[in-house]
């Protein structure tokens, strides 16, 4: 009996990671919310440590997510339950980050590669399955945070020199261009491999 | 792990020896220039990828060394005023001289950094660090002080100049200083101003002033608040009153409760503009308090203890039976996890994290002679990484408390009692210097920075001694002679560069209202008693071996 209810969750696993990915790739076709966010060439797969597998491959030339025929060997991050059970439950639940991080605590889920790409993957799973709530502070009249303007009238606002908008750095100043382009921020966005920390 | 730190620590010393490197070796961050590649512009980005986050978090360390030998202050201020000095230039405020306007590569970043966006604005959005100065709403400022936003400059510089001001009891920034600016426009300043400025933005906007435009973070707010705190800590003004209400707002807007209590979400950051904060899901979410808690525990210790307490229960960082887990591949919130472990006196997490630093973050010395120490990470990197060692350093360097200590209960006492200064650092240092004021004495114990130059001749000056008529010293244990009068209040002695244990009488015993804070007065009593030399009358006695043993008992060795 408890070999068919396994056989069972490991086919109700491997469906939803299936599913899932169904919807992811149909998402990165036709959601553009969707498609702005894949930037990076990468492989995640989302398994059972002796059944369901399923990779998701993200292309960052054509914005696009597929599911591999042929599962690949080197990942950039592999996340492993322990049993089909844990996997539903995890990937069922409204907190679905926080029963991975209790299993990667109690050393029975293990995440190998980089982790922040498994919140970044959770963040497109709710494009297609919005489960869960996304936090943000109480808007209760009269008590949420103000949209401020440019400050003008108070005393310490008279320091402030405001000068016109303008909408990119000033081409007259050659040397802070060729400092801008030494920063992460620029060479990041142009693609290069981040340093680690 | 516990208890009143009374001597820099071997690393302690190498982390002095480097932060000295880096203070001390001339390098040119103007517009036409570029930071040594020791100053850390990688580490927890996108946020904190420019370089004068490493001044800033290198400073940490600077007050708590104080603290260790507070009769030897001229390298603590040394380092603190060249770091001043760069927090002026066009490199520590380049991103709000440079990242001007609307994003261009909004959709281009790196998964690893939209997961500092909130979810629904990824990929449209501008990450952390990209500040936008000169956009519509905002206007252009040339001036990367005096703004509406930029917080994380002007708060952040604050701080940096008050660790100074509190290690140097110097008015120096109390003048007129240059700042640099959009097209290397230059603007004056003083930390008065400074300060005044920050207060009253905080004052007229309890939620916080904004950091890039527009985002308003705990993390930032709560530095820029221990600023003023540190501040008025060393000025004795009020400058720091606005910040309660922000703590009360911020409690009310910026993180939320489950119907336990227990904290249910915090927010990172949070964009007035597009009403959206950005979290982190889950039990992840206790990242984002937890690299806040440095700069809010100080200023609201209460609040503080409530944030760690469920943010290391959070993340199991607090459960003996649980693996540690970073979640991200920042080990930011696991060295202020410790930072603060330390610092609440948390034995059980302390141990653990620091088990898993110890194994994890490459601990090491380096340099010329082995004698820098700092942490590499295993990342292959020529030197430690600054930012991330830096916080390391901080539970290193001082006990328990120490943190919050200095700028809450500050040691003014120190720039009136004796002092030692002209010591040829990094040829000598000094780990342990400290004025007994029970028994009127000078505690200095000398080791060789530079290893090279053990054995040279060196000498340094002892200064604002009461009664240098009744001065007498001791070496290892030796009645010393090898001094002489410097003038009315001074000595000055002639030593061989390696570990001496001196002990110097000169007779201060405090001076009325500067009678030191009581950590300030932790000698250790086992001093007064073995010595035997504590006679009532007070009068001049050499102190004993068991003294001089005494005087460097410490965590450490």
């Amino acid at each position: 009996m408890s070999a068919l209810r396994t056989r069972i969750q490991v086919a109700a696993l491997q469906s939803l990671l299936t599913v899932l990915g169904v919807l992811m790739a149909l998402a990165s076709r036709h959601v553009d919310r969707f498609r702005r966010q894949v930037t990076r060439d990468l492989l995640l797969e989302i398994r059972r440590a002796d059944g369901a597998r399923q990779q998701y491959r993200f292309h960052a030339g054509p914005r696009r997510m597929t599911l591999p025929r042929h599962a690949r060997e080197h990942t950039d991050c592999t996340l492993t339950f322990p049993t089909a059970r844990d996997g539903l439950r995890a990937l069922l639940s409204p907190r679905a980050i926080g029963r991975i991080v209790e299993g990667m605590n109690a050393g029975e889920l293990r995440i190998e590669g980089n982790a922040a790409l498994l919140l970044w993957f959770h963040g497109l799973t709710r494009i297609v399955a919005p489960i869960g709530r996304s936090r943000r502070p109480r808007r209760a009249s009269g008590s949420g945070v103000p949209i401020r303007t440019p400050e003008r009238d108070a005393p310490y606002a008279s320091r402030i020199i405001r000068e016109p908008p303008v909408s990119e750095l000033s081409r007259d100043w050659p040397q802070a261009w060729a400092a801008r382009e030494k920063l992460l921020q620029l060479r990041a966005a142009a693609g290069e491999r981040l340093p680690p920390g | 792990m516990s208890g009143d730190v009374t001597q820099l620590n071997a690393r302690a010393r190498g982390w002095l020896r480097h932060l000295w490197d880096k203070a001390t070796t001339p390098d040119d961050w103007s517009s036409s220039g570029e930071p040594h590649e020791w100053w850390d512009r990688d580490s927890s980005a996108p946020m904190c990828a420019f370089p004068r986050f490493d001044l800033g978090e290198s400073a940490y360390a600077l007050p708590l060394m104080c603290e260790v030998t507070p009769a030897w202050r001229e390298v603590y201020a040394r380092i603190a005023r060249e770091f001043c000095e760069r927090h002026m230039t066009f490199w520590a405020a380049i991103d709000a001289l440079v990242l001007i306007g609307e994003d261009p590569n909004v959709d281009r970043y790196p998964p690893e950094w939209q997961i500092y966006m909130p979810e629904r604005l990824r990929g449209a959005y501008a990450p952390p660090g990209w500040i936008g100065n000169g956009d519509e709403r905002w206007g252009l400022n040339p001036d990367p002080i005096a703004a509406d936003g930029n917080v994380f400059f002007r708060g952040f510089f604050n701080l940096l100049l008050s660790v100074y001001a509190y290690v140097s009891g110097d008015t120096r920034y109390h003048e007129p200083f240059e700042v640099s600016g959009y097209m290397d426009r230059t603007f004056t300043w003083t930390q008065p101003e400074l300060a005044s400025f920050i207060s009253a933005q905080l004052a007229a906007r309890p939620e916080g002033p904004h950091c890039e435009n527009t985002k308003i973070w705990p993390f930032c707010v709560s530095a820029t608040g221990l600023g003023l705190k540190a501040y008025d800590a060393v000025n004795g003004t009020r400058l720091h009153t606005p910040f309660d209400a922000w703590t009360e707002f911020a409690q009310r807007h910026y993180m939320g409760r489950d119907r336990h209590g227990e904290l249910e979400w915090f927010a990172f950051y949070y964009d007035p503009i597009e009403r959206q904060a950005c979290t982190f899901p889950d039990h992840v979410t206790a990242l984002a308090p937890l690299v806040t808690l440095p700069y809010l525990y100080p200023q609201r210790p209460d609040w503080g203890q409530w944030l760690y307490e469920q943010s290391v229960r959070k993340l199991g960082w607090s459960n003996p039976k649980a693996r540690i887990n970073q979640f991200i591949p920042d080990p930011r919130a696991i060295s202020i996890a410790l930072l603060m472990a330390h610092e609440l006196g948390d034995d059980i997490t302390e141990a653990r994290l620091r088990a898993h630093v110890e194994e994890r973050c490459e601990p090491r010395t380096f340099g010329d002679e082995n004698d820098r120490f700092g942490f590499f990470f295993g990342w292959g990197e020529r030197y430690p990484r600054g930012q991330q060692s830096a916080l390391l350093m901080v539970p290193e360097v001082g006990g328990r408390a120490a943190w919050s200590r200095w700028s809450n209960d500050a040691n003014l006492s120190k720039f009136a009692a004796p002092t030692v200064e002209g010591v040829d650092y990094p040829s000598v240092g000094l780990s342990v210097a400290r004025n007994d004021v029970d028994r009127g004495e000078l505690l200095i114990q000398t080791y060789a920075a530079t290893r090279s130059h053990a054995g040279d001749a060196t000498s340094m000056r002892v200064v604002q001694i009461p009664d240098i008529d009744n001065v007498r010293i001791t070496c290892d244990g030796d009645e010393f002679t090898a001094w002489r009068a410097a003038g009315p209040n001074a000595v000055e002695l002639d030593l061989t560069i390696r570990e001496h244990a001196l002990v110097v009488r000169t007779g201060y015993h405090g001076r009325g209202a500067e009678t030191p804070p009581k950590h300030a007065a932790s000698a250790p009593a086992a001093v007064a008693t073995a010595t035997g030399g504590a006679n009532a009358d007070r009068s001049a006695v050499a102190p004993s071996p068991g003294a001089i043993a005494m005087v460097s008992s410490c965590r450490c060795c």
